[in-house]
């Protein structure tokens, strides 16, 4: 299942709010919410759910275990079972077919009896939640969680089970036992759920459509028709996949949940290094955390490490080479920018840093959008050719132009940070509160009405990151 | 006690619980509208949770989403909201075109009219689809694995692309020579079967004449494919209309500009081309009874209906003129070649209720296999192979055969029309339709439904 579709807003939300509002304690409240997770979960993968259910399972005896003994070489063989475990699953499930593939391709043998491995919704976000409850156990950072039932509402929480936020254990640890229900939080988290709704619905839904026509055949298209396109598709996944964290984190919320922020307007960093620390903050935080630290950091064969690292964070977003290629493409940047940019010191005005990145960024599209080469060299050269864009690619340039416009603005924080200033400027008025109500007011009614409108117009449409 | 800030926040919450309670509640009890006459098509159906041979529906929950996206509360007003939603983003800037607008439709089976044919008997054409989206697509392809003919063959292009331009949209054509060939072989296979004077008559669609050039692909042109065709055709006499209807274009309202349908006009210069070669005095139209209706807004408007561009389209609709033939008519309509239990069919219906689909003012819509009697009283008969074009054009011919025998091959498996053109002593043969027979596209193979027939 996922937020943006009617049965999830008008009848699965409703009936899991009005049963956690009546459950008396916060037993309870966590016994509706975790039927309720297994059930949005089940719904839609419904023999996938059991793997879940093992995942966690094993997860959760491997940390007893760990927890339970002191010596360090069996704590640390308990960690290596239940790690190895966790990511076989994610191995097994997301890139055995990739391999099997290009191994086909490398050495030409008969796969035709292969069995077809469907990706499970959400396996790459849940094997991390329960990978980083592991590690810390195994370094005293949180303590064991001695109820399967609490773990397993941890890992299944369904704000964030199928497309993240990351939320690591150790940040929710005390809100399984003890969060409350307030009318500041619920209403809060009201608004930020309309407003990853609108993000998903209104701005990235209508990008995306666009962007797969002016992508769709970058051979023959003209280069304004493909740098639109590229333009688009970086709105279309940035406000698909912020949207999607603001519904979790909002909803998170509703049900007393704290999640952090996972994006915090990427598109205006002034280098590359800056957007992956405003760009799907809960993974670049758990790469560091668990993969390029352990590894030595920048202590020891940091080159090596940021390769590690950047091609797994490629590969992690999705089982196709390109992603490697565009996981190293941010891992080469990011060294360029440490090692030759940080030395030469010469300041450049802040607009042609945006401009850099932003140019980086959207090459990084490129190789995200096509998964096959012809694809990414077709585009490429369109990029920078001179070629004249067709008729129907300039009328869709020019219906998209006030979309372009919205998303630019909806990219950043103006309209937030006006709105806090206009707001502030009252708040000493009488009338002030009732303005910020109002306008919220005014804000969900009408997201919401206009939301429900574009989803009874165009049926529903998955998620980018639902997948992944 | 509240302040004014909790006060706020229970007045922001309050608002998010009332809407969702209410619409949710709302939905568990009202009556649910099975047909959606906006979109032209049922709405999925209540989801179960075993299919027909009793194992589970593992596809239950998608089911279940699609029906309560279908069956929302106020779906057309939502819709209309969608609507005007879609046409105020899609603002242009200064100095470009507001006239023309490129529609994305998901490729589902034929734009709605062809692909798997909808029951003749239900008088409604429920095969379009306008929702779109992933799930629903895997849905459709699924389903219509079952239905549509297979056809192997590569589908070179695609047809989601529809252009509005000005006021017109249009059914984008795309050249496949190999399916031109195959129909070609088709035509000339059944006239060598049926022994009998054979003719084919093929209209343009209406982009040949009225898609400005700049919007067009080469590969968009279908004058290369009638060439192709008369050359390829040996067996039957190639009636071309192609000039004709090149000449009249700006003097006549050949085509619907909102549905892919030619008008009873366009039909009538279609006639006149077909009396020319059969050696017949078409009757004028002054002589033939006629009306007219307005406001009719086609299929392909309602692919569009949802998308920017669409009120240039619903700000002019169509209208309909049709023609009685000068003869006492009376129309049949059969499910079987052995034309038991047929039931009669008005030729035309000017009073035609359904505002879905106006074109249905002509025989009341699609038929199996139509027979039509004249009191013209000179023993001639004609066997028409066709597809929906033919419901225009058929009244005209009531006008010089007795008896008019008419099939719609997709709605048969197999169909010997050599045979019942011996059985029932017919004496000519037309095969009739447009030019998207010789199109790639799987959902209308017209030489693999015309292989049924010999």
């Amino acid at each position: 299942m996922v937020f943006s579709n009617l049965f999830f807003i008008y009848a699965f939300l409703p009936v899991c709010l009005l049963l956690c509002f009546i459950a008396p304690n916060i037993r309870v409240k966590n016994y509706v919410l975790l039927a309720a997770s297994l059930l949005f979960y089940g719904l839609g993968e419904p023999v996938y759910i059991f793997l879940l259910l093992i995942a966690s399972l094993s997860a959760f005896l491997f940390a007893r275990g760990i927890g339970g003994c002191r010596a360090v070489s069996r704590r640390r063989l308990l960690l290596a079972a239940s790690v190895t475990v966790n990511v076989a699953f994610l191995f097994v499930f997301k890139y055995v077919p990739l391999l099997v593939e290009t191994f086909g391709v490398l050495f030409p043998v008969e796969t035709a009896g292969f069995p077809e491995i469907v990706l499970p919704i959400g396996i790459s976000f849940y094997t991390f939640q329960i990978l980083t409850y592991t590690v810390d156990i195994y370094f005293h950072k949180t303590p064991v969680q001695s109820s399967f039932a609490k773990f397993l509402l941890y890992v299944s929480l369904f704000p964030q089970l199928i497309a993240g936020p990351i939320v690591r254990y150790a940040d929710i640890e005390t809100q399984l036992s003890q969060r409350q229900m307030t009318a500041e939080k619920f209403s809060s988290g009201v608004v930020l759920f309309i407003c990853g709704l609108s993000k998903k619905i209104i701005l990235a839904d209508q990008a995306g459509a666009s962007a797969d026509l002016l992508l769709r055949n970058p051979a023959s298209m003209g280069a304004l028709g493909v740098w639109s396109g590229v333009i688009l598709y970086a709105f279309q996944i940035y406000f698909d996949f912020a949207g999607y964290s603001d519904m979790a984190i909002g909803l998170g919320r509703m049900f007393g949940f704290e999640f952090k922020k996972n994006f915090d307007y990427p598109y205006i960093s002034k280098s590359v290094t800056e957007f992956w620390r405003r760009w799907h903050i809960s993974l670049g935080t758990f790469f560091r955390d668990y993969v390029y630290i352990p590894l030595g950091g920048n202590r020891k064969a940091h080159a090596r490490n940021i390769a590690v690292v950047w091609l797994l964070t490629g590969l992690w977003h999705g089982a196709s080479w390109n992603f490697a290629l565009w996981g190293l493409y941010y891992g080469l940047l990011l060294i360029v920018e440490k090692y030759v940019f940080q030395k030469i010191k010469i300041k450049l005005p802040a607009v042609f840093k945006c401009v850099y990145t932003l140019f980086a960024v959207l090459m990084g599209w490129v190789l995200f959008y096509f998964t096959d080469m012809n694809g990414i060299a077709q585009a490429l050269r369109a990029l920078f050719s001179f070629r004249a864009t067709e008729p129907a690619s300039l009328s869709l340039m020019a219906e998209n132009f006030m979309l372009i416009i919205v998303c630019i603005i909806a990219a950043t924080p103006l309209m937030k940070s006006l709105y806090d200033k206009g707001i502030k400027r009252i708040s000493g008025h009488p009338l002030g509160m009732g303005a910020d109500t109002l306008c919220k007011l005014f804000y969900v009614a009408a997201g919401l009405f206009i939301c429900t409108a574009r989803l009874v117009g165009s049926s529903f449409s998955p998620f980018l990151y639902f997948r992944f | 006690m509240l302040n004014g800030k909790n006060f706020g926040n229970y007045m922001v919450s309050a608002c998010f619980l009332i809407i969702i309670f209410s619409l949710g509640t709302y939905f568990l009890f009202t009556e649910k509208a099975a047909f959606s006459d906006a979109e032209n098509r049922e709405l999925a159906p209540a989801p179960r949770l075993t299919d027909e041979n009793g194992s589970i529906n593992t596809r239950f929950y998608y089911d279940l989403e699609t029906y309560y996206t279908d069956r929302f509360p106020f779906r057309n007003g939502f819709l209309g909201v969608n609507r005007t939603l879609q046409t105020a983003f899609a603002l242009k800037p200064p100095g470009f075109d507001g006239e023309v607008t490129f529609v994305t439709v998901e490729s589902n089976d034929g734009q709605g009219k062809s692909g798997a044919p909808e029951s003749p008997q239900s008088m409604e054409d429920t095969t379009q689809n306008t929702s779109v989206g992933a799930r629903d697509e895997e849905v459709g392809a699924a389903e219509g694995s079952a239905e549509v003919p297979a056809d192997t063959g590569e589908v070179p292009f695609d047809f989601t692309s529809l252009p509005i331009i000005g006021d017109r949209t249009f059914e984008l054509y795309v050249y496949h020579e190999p399916r031109v060939r195959e129909f070609a072989d088709a035509v000339n296979n059944l006239a060598l079967a049926c022994k009998v004077p054979t003719y084919v008559l093929l209209s343009p669609a209406s982009s040949e004449l009225y898609l400005p050039e700049k919007y067009r692909a080469p590969e968009n042109n279908q004058k290369p494919a009638f060439d192709l065709l008369k050359t390829l055709i040996t067996e039957a006499e190639y009636i071309d209309l192609y000039d004709s209807f090149q000449n009249a274009k700006d003097k006549e309202y050949l085509y619907f500009r909102t549905d892919h349908h030619w008008t009873a006009d366009g039909a009538y210069l279609a006639y006149e081309n077909f009396c020319k070669a059969t050696g017949q005095n078409p009757v004028s139209r002054s002589e033939m009874e006629s009306g007219r209706r307005d406001g009719f807004l086609g299929s392909l408007y309602k692919q569009v209906s949802q998308s920017a561009g669409s009120e240039r389209l619903s700000g002019s609709p169509d209208f309909i003129r049709y023609y009685f033939p000068v003869y006492e008519t009376e129309a049949y309509n059969y499910a079987n070649a052995g034309m038991l239990l047929g039931s009669r069919r008005e030729v035309l219906l000017p009073d035609y209720e359904k505002d879905t689909n106006l074109y249905n003012i002509f025989f009341g819509g699609d038929m199996e296999l139509m027979r039509m009697e004249s009191a013209v009283g000179n023993g001639k008969s004609i066997m028409v192979a066709r597809d929906s074009y033919g419901h225009a054009f058929l009244p005209f011919l009531a006008n010089h055969y007795e008896t008019v025998y008419a099939v719609e091959p997709r709605y048969f498996e197999s169909f010997d029309l050599a045979n019942f053109i011996a059985e029932n002593q017919i004496d000519e043969l037309l095969i009739m339709g447009y030019s998207f027979p010789m199109t790639g596209a799987y959902w209308l193979n017209w030489p693999q439904e015309l292989a049924k027939l010999y």
